[in-house]
């Protein structure tokens, strides 16, 4: 299957703020099949962020390519989706209507955006909050309302940062189980850099490791079990393998 | 917990009927009562004032008087003019000031370059103080609207300024990231982003300015006017009517009261989300 998002031999280097030049990224290659997901993890600064934002075209990396679609990506585009640590949302505009923004920055009709949010609202558990501000909203809703907005443009790619990183660690359990049962609603290629094994191993097909700085793959790690998968997978032991080999590669 | 909250509510009432009472004592804004009743207070040592002997109609005129200033100036309608007026000129100079702030803070905001050349030479001309120009301003613009215009717009466009350059520097970076993500375009930025988030800080200065806008005008009239709050001011003073004096200030005083007060309830309209989450 060819590739939907693909990136090759991509190096990006920075300038600190005291003048040095940091290597964030060193030869880089991936490819993500259509529909797949895939997990990004590894230590703190070894770049995950920053090759999220190469592949949203937030950021031109050095050099090497980042090719969408088999065009090369050079800015962000409306069919790639990204969700961030903070739920980002504005403050001034209800849930209704911050799922609402990426419609209404793309033109569509407001008919056609109230059936989409609607369907969105529903899918995600929101229903009945639509009229609430951010300000109103626990931790794991307002993250929900960020998922909702991510996904109302129904997007080909979903790129996730640490989208769970605020939350506790049981709303982060449940909300990683809600992720992949709305993701199942969709057709998105997924990928979520995470700092926590296990999230990695339970959400995603294919583990990928980053060495720390300069960031590059020094493992990929398939995962095998079909979907869709229950919380009782976390104690499973080809689960718990899989769990080891990865904080091996880690450390 | 919610359904045992109301349980016990519910338990309690019939059996405690005094607690209706304390419950409506308690409802009543007591504030309400209390804000007229400084006024009232006000208005009663300023009677006493004038009524003590001390000081000649001169120097403190009765209340009555200048009461009856206002009903003699409503009869003729002359103060409804003067009001006019200075609402006129204060209203164009804020709305001019306006426009020209919120273009200058917006780029001075955004673009460092400005900022860096733009920045010095406007401290300047805030420097200048206003009152002390206020002759020249008559002198190139006449004694009619055009200059109360200029003086009103002269004293109010910093606030404006500085309120947009504070507002759009404040505009989350995260909150940026996440619309380029969107594929926004600037526009569109500037539209759904820039716009909403700055406004508390928009709602702050104007607040500032919409006052000093009355002000401006008021300056700009005692220099030369036929016509406005400021001028009858100075015409009290010019046929030694104090009691002219004070209402023409209350009515000054009362024109930035309402303004304010206007401005104070489309903030809260347009930003009542900023109430939400908080008890």
């Amino acid at each position: 299957m060819t590739a939907i998002l693909q990136a090759d031999h991509v190096h990006h280097t920075f300038t600190a703020a005291n003048g040095q030049t940091i290597i964030a990224l060193e030869d880089v290659s991936l490819a993500l099949s259509p529909g797949t997901f895939t997990a990004l993890i590894g230590p703190s600064g070894c770049g995950k962020s920053t090759l999220l934002r190469i592949l949203a075209g937030l950021v031109k990396p050095t050099s090497g390519q980042v090719q969408f679609g088999g065009l090369p990506l050079h800015r962000p585009q409306r069919q790639i989706s990204m969700i961030f640590q903070k739920d980002n949302l504005m403050p001034w505009r209800t849930v209704y209507e911050n799922i609402e923004l990426p419609l209404q920055l793309a033109g569509v009709s407001k008919n056609e955006r109230e059936q989409r949010v609607a369907r969105l609202l529903y899918v995600t558990g929101l229903l009945g909050f639509e009229n609430q501000f951010p300000a109103e909203l626990s931790g794991g809703m307002a993250q929900r309302v960020a998922i909702a907005r991510g996904l109302v443009n129904e997007p080909d790619v979903l790129l996730m940062d640490e989208p769970f990183g605020a939350l506790d660690a049981l709303t982060r359990e449940q909300m990683g189980q809600e992720l992949l049962r709305i993701w199942s609603t969709t057709q998105a290629t997924v990928v979520m850099v995470t700092h926590s094994i296990s999230e990695a191993v339970f959400l995603a097909d294919r583990v990928l490791v980053m060495s720390p700085r300069p960031g590059h793959f020094i493992r990929e790690v398939t995962v095998p079990f079909t979907r869709p998968r229950s919380i009782e997978l976390l104690t499973d032991s080809t689960f718990t393998l899989l769990e080891a080999q990865i904080r091996a590669a880690i450390h | 917990m919610s359904s045992v909250t109301t349980t016990q509510a519910a338990s309690l009432s019939p059996q405690a009927p005094q607690s209706v009472w304390r419950h409506w004592l308690r409802k009543i804004e007591w504030r309400i009562f209390l804000l007229p009743l400084i006024g009232l207070l006000l208005w009663q040592g300023w009677k006493l004032l004038a009524e003590s002997g001390y000081y000649a109609d001169f120097i403190v005129p009765h209340p009555s008087t200048v009461w009856a200033r206002l009903t003699e100036r409503w009869a003729d309608g002359s103060i409804v003019t003067h009001v006019a007026t200075t609402l006129r000129e204060a209203l164009s100079g804020l709305f001019i000031a306006s426009l020209i702030a919120t273009a200058l803070g917006y780029i001075i905001a955004r673009v460092k370059i400005f900022d860096y050349l733009l920045t010095p030479y406007l401290i300047f001309l805030q420097a200048i103080p206003v009152i002390a120009v206020s002759p020249l301003i008559i002198i190139w613009f006449g004694s009619g609207l055009a200059s109360k215009v200029v003086i009103a717009a002269m004293i109010t466009w910093f606030p404006m300024m500085i309120a947009t350059i504070v507002g759009i520097r404040n505009v989350s970076p995260n909150l940026r990231e996440m619309m380029r993500a969107n594929a926004a375009t600037r526009w569109q930025i500037f539209r759904h982003l820039e716009i909403p988030s700055a406004m508390p800080e928009l709602f702050g200065g104007l607040k500032i300015a919409v006052t000093l806008s009355v002000v401006g005008a008021a300056v700009g009239e005692f220099v030369s006017a036929r016509q406005g709050l400021g001028y009858l001011v100075m015409y009290g003073r010019g046929i030694s009517d104090t009691p002219t004096v004070v209402l023409a200030v209350l009515m000054l005083t009362f024109v930035s009261l309402v303004l304010y007060s206007l401005v104070s309830v489309l903030e809260a309209s347009l930003l009542n989300w900023r109430k939400a989450g908080k008890p």
